[in-house]
């Protein structure tokens, strides 16, 4: 069972597409990893894919239901949640703030006791967070504005996960501590994650599958642990 | 290239200096009456121009600055004998000490203003516009409180007094001083200082990059605009109202102005003209329709004082949602249409 | 030394006033960054539709409320006509907007009810209350301060403790974050306008009948005011709009009492630009600068 399915994505600004028939398919409980360039149009993807950059062909279908048509603020309740790239925290409010932002569109009477419970569990989950409780968004380091944008999206309890280069601009400690804590989160709870990434090493050990991008085409998709070993690929788009 | 233009303009300066006295010597005293009036609108909308759409600084008090014009010009103009009138050398250098006074006064202003963006400057504007009756009535030994300032009946020259109306004399002083204005705004647009105004708007760091400060051009720019609101207020009080009290450059004042340079399109002189004069011109129809409509002379009245005055705001938001864009430049094309629907409406009666 | 207490008391309770009409202006301009002109003049149409309904109904407590949700409904009209793109545009277009709004509302005004003065009465009595001997306020200044702390406390309970609150401060700080958590954003900002309405209609139904009366152009001098403390606490702080009105009051309540009250708009002026030119983020800035 899939739980996000996308089909033959194009998406663009204006009239010049980015992405060009753009197909992934993430199995409940997976890691794909989102490998390429600078430029390469990963983050375009994942913008397309939660409706920030207009889509003009294609479909997106969530846990069965067809969201190609739904509008930015309809996703999330509908469990597809995004963090985009640097993280989105917002400045000027606390990390408890930050965190019940994930539940906010949560309504009706259990909605409060819910959204409390999701985020004491996130607090528990990252304990450095826990005790920056209070802090405000820019007070932050990055590492623990990463944890927080992480956080606030587990707090909507996400059916897939979107994620946008959670490495950027961090310590390879931080990085390898905060992709070993998403590995976990998808063994113990399932999650399925969406992973952009140019951390090309740390993303395919923890990544199921992978696909490499290059000037909005898929070029190249598989096992992460075959791409791994696929020189050719390697040479030619991962650099490395 | 400068030179070609500057004797374009000249001539074309010329030859509708010629027109302009051909009309007023053709045309009755009401209607030379009105041309004072849009004489004074022109000036100052070609100032408000300047500042709006070549330099991009927004102005909601110009209206203050004109009444400095006026009060200004009363004030040379009562330093005189009580009741002799004002020869035609007294009232020149009563236009020129009100364009001058209020250059003064905008060098203040625009020092400030070079410091504001956007609302902020809008905002400290509409202060300043708000400051006008204050200061006339707690200067009102000086400044005539609510009644304001009477000004002394103008004189007809010898030479010309057997050939023209007083209301005539009017009315060549006050086009013959808007067609000034116009001619050195149009030059100063399109010289160098011209350039470097346009340069600000558009892009201030690239501006400073350039080696410009952008804060001596705008104050620059607000000085000459303020002289340019002098000059129409002083006509405005010496020639057509014939007192300058703050009840004559209250908040609409300014707003009739923003409309006019709205409406003609932000940018061109050309354009001050052609805004100035729809803005009046259909202040005038509407009030026209209005005493057709057989209602009792209070609701006349009513509706005849405030319903222009909501047709320019309405006009004011339409132009604005309709050149989403931006108003720089564009709207110039509006203008000859709006004028033509004017003349169709106009004809019907 | 009593003049002295008198006028500090009065300059709070005036400043309770130019406070709220801040808080209007606040509250749209940090969503937006759009500094809604019309915001006086939306008040006093609310006022005005409160005055017919006591004249019409004797009570002045259906026309008071009736104002407040005149303003919110004006609020929300405005947002979602001429203003419903108004935030997408540069910075020129939505003030030629709102001046274009507003001296359509005035002449609307002027031609429905007339150019001169309306009577609109005050909630309680104008005479001055004694305390040892010391006239200090009336029972409508009290309520005056009693109505606008309870607006302010609800609006700082609502923007902390509520869920609303929380969207609509995140709406104000990062909208696309916002979307992207299932935030409804346009129902948010267009909230927004319906709160500013209703504040700004409350500041004028507080400030007409103690000041220059009703009359369409009663709020443009209120809304200089307004605009001045806003711009004391940075245009984008609440708690900074709040101070500023306070601020504001007291200034203008000295100038006006050791100076003559000609000078009370020179002095707000001067105050303005004072501000402008001395501190020019203003006293209580956020993050943003003042080049909008």
């Amino acid at each position: 069972m899939n739980t996000l399915t996308v089909t033959a994505l194009e998406a663009g600004y204006g009239n010049a597409p980015v992405l060009h028939d753009f197909s992934v398919d993430l199995p409940a409980g997976t890691i794909t990893a989102v490998l390429g360039a600078n430029g390469a149009g990963k983050s375009t993807l994942l913008k397309a894919i939660s409706g920030l950059v207009p889509r003009t062909a294609g479909s997106v279908v969530l846990d069965g239901e067809d969201v190609s048509a739904l509008p930015v603020e309809q996703l999330m309740p509908r469990g597809l949640a995004h963090v985009p790239e640097g993280g989105g925290i917002i400045r000027e409010l606390t990390v408890t703030e930050n965190l019940r932002l994930g539940g906010s569109w949560r309504r009706g009477a259990t909605a409060r006791r819910t959204t409390e419970l999701a985020v004491a569990e996130v607090l528990d989950l990252f304990p450095g967070l826990a005790k920056r409780r209070e802090a405000l968004g820019h007070q932050l380091s990055g590492g623990e504005r990463q944890m927080a944008a992480l956080g606030r999206a587990l707090v909507s309890r996400p059916k897939a996960l979107l994620l946008d280069e959670p490495s950027l601009g961090l310590a390879p400690s931080v990085v390898a501590q905060l992709l070993a804590q998403l590995a976990q989160l998808r063994d113990d709870t399932g999650l399925t994650v969406l992973l952009v990434e140019q951390n090309v090493g740390s993303a395919l050990a923890i990544a199921d599958s992978a696909l490499v991008v290059a000037l909005g085409r898929v070029v190249a998709r598989g096992a992460a642990s075959e791409l791994r070993g696929d020189e050719a690929i390697r040479h030619a788009y991962l650099g490395y | 290239m400068l030179q070609i233009k500057l004797v374009r303009h000249g001539l074309l300066t010329l030859a509708a200096a010629a027109v302009v006295a051909l009309l007023v010597l053709q045309s009755e005293d009401v209607s030379n009456f009105e041309y004072i009036q849009v004489a004074a609108y022109v000036c100052a909308a070609a100032g408000l121009t300047l500042l709006i759409g070549v330099n991009g600084q927004l102005s909601l008090g110009h209206a203050a600055l004109m009444a400095v014009g006026a009060y200004s010009a009363a004030l040379y103009l009562r330093s005189g004998s009580e009741d002799s009138l004002a020869s035609a050398g007294d009232l020149f250098v009563a236009l020129l000490v009100g364009s001058v006074t209020a250059a003064v006064v905008g060098i203040a202003v625009g020092a400030v203003a070079a410091r504001l963006r956007g609302p902020y400057l809008a905002g400290a504007t509409l202060a300043l516009g708000a400051c006008v009756v204050g200061v006339t009535t707690y200067f009102d030994h000086l400044l005539g409180g609510d009644q304001g300032l009477t000004m002394p009946l103008t004189e007809v020259p010898a030479p010309l007094s057997a050939a023209l109306t007083s209301y005539q004399w009017s009315a060549l002083v006050s086009l013959g001083t808007a067609l000034l204005v116009l001619f050195l705004l149009t030059n100063l647009k399109y010289s160098p200082v011209g350039r470097e105004m346009a340069a600000v708007r558009d892009h201030e760091v690239a501006a400073q990059l350039c080696g410009l400060s952008v804060a001596r051009v705008q104050i620059n720019t607000f000085v000459v605009s303020s002289a340019a609101a002098g000059a129409g207020g002083a006509i405005l009080g010496v020639l057509y109202l014939q007192i300058a009290s703050p009840g004559a450059f209250t908040l609409f004042l300014s707003i009739y102005l923003l409309a006019a340079v709205v409406i003609g399109g932000l940018g061109s002189m050309r354009g001050a003209v052609i805004g100035t004069v729809i803005v009046l011109y259909f202040g005038r129809l509407i009030e026209d329709r209005v005493a057709h409509l057989g209602l009792s002379t209070a609701q006349t009245d009513r509706l005849a004082a405030h319903l222009p005055l909501a047709a320019f705001g309405v006009l004011l938001i339409v132009v604005m949602l309709a050149v989403p864009g931006g108003i720089q430049g564009t709207l110039g094309r509006i203008a000859p249409r709006l004028l033509q629907l004017m003349e169709t409406v106009g004809g019907k009666k | 030394m009593d003049r002295f207490v008198f006028l500090t008391v009065n300059g709070v309770a005036l400043g309770a006033i130019y406070a709220s009409v801040a808080i209007a202006l606040v509250i749209i301009f940090r969503t937006t960054r759009v500094l809604n002109f019309a915001q006086g003049a939306m008040a006093v149409a609310s006022a005005y539709g409160g005055m017919a309904v006591i004249e019409y109904s004797g009570s002045y407590w259906l026309g008071f409320t009736t104002a407040l949700v005149l303003g919110g409904a004006l609020g929300a009209a405005a947002r979602l006509t001429v203003f419903r793109s108004a935030d997408r545009q540069g910075h020129l277009n939505p003030i030629v907007i709102g001046i274009g709004l507003l001296i359509v509302i005035e002449s609307a005004l002027a031609i429905a009810f007339g150019p001169t003065e309306r009577h609109l009465s005050t909630a309680f009595s104008r005479d001055l209350l004694h305390l040892g001997g010391t006239a200090l306020l009336s029972r409508q200044d009290l309520f005056t301060l009693l109505a606008v702390g309870v607006v302010m406390s609800l609006l700082a309970w609502t923007l902390t403790r509520t869920r609303i609150g929380l969207q609509m401060r995140a709406t104000a700080f990062n909208p696309v974050v916002a979307r992207l958590h299932g935030i409804k954003v346009g129902h948010i900002l267009t909230l927004g306008w319906v709160i500013a309405g209703v504040v700004g209609a409350l500041a004028a139904m507080l400030v007409v009948p103690t000041g220059l009366g009703l009359f369409p152009q009663a709020m443009d001098l209120v809304f200089v005011l307004g605009f001045t403390s806003a711009v004391i606490g940075g245009l984008d702080s609440l708690s900074g709009a709040m101070i500023g009105g306070v601020a504001t009051g007291l200034a203008l309540s000295y100038a006006s009492g050791y100076l003559g009250s000609e000078l009370t708009y020179v002095a707000a002026f001067v105050l303005l630009l004072g501000v402008l030119l001395l501190k020019p983020a203003g006293l209580f800035a956020g993050t943003t600068a003042r080049s909008v």
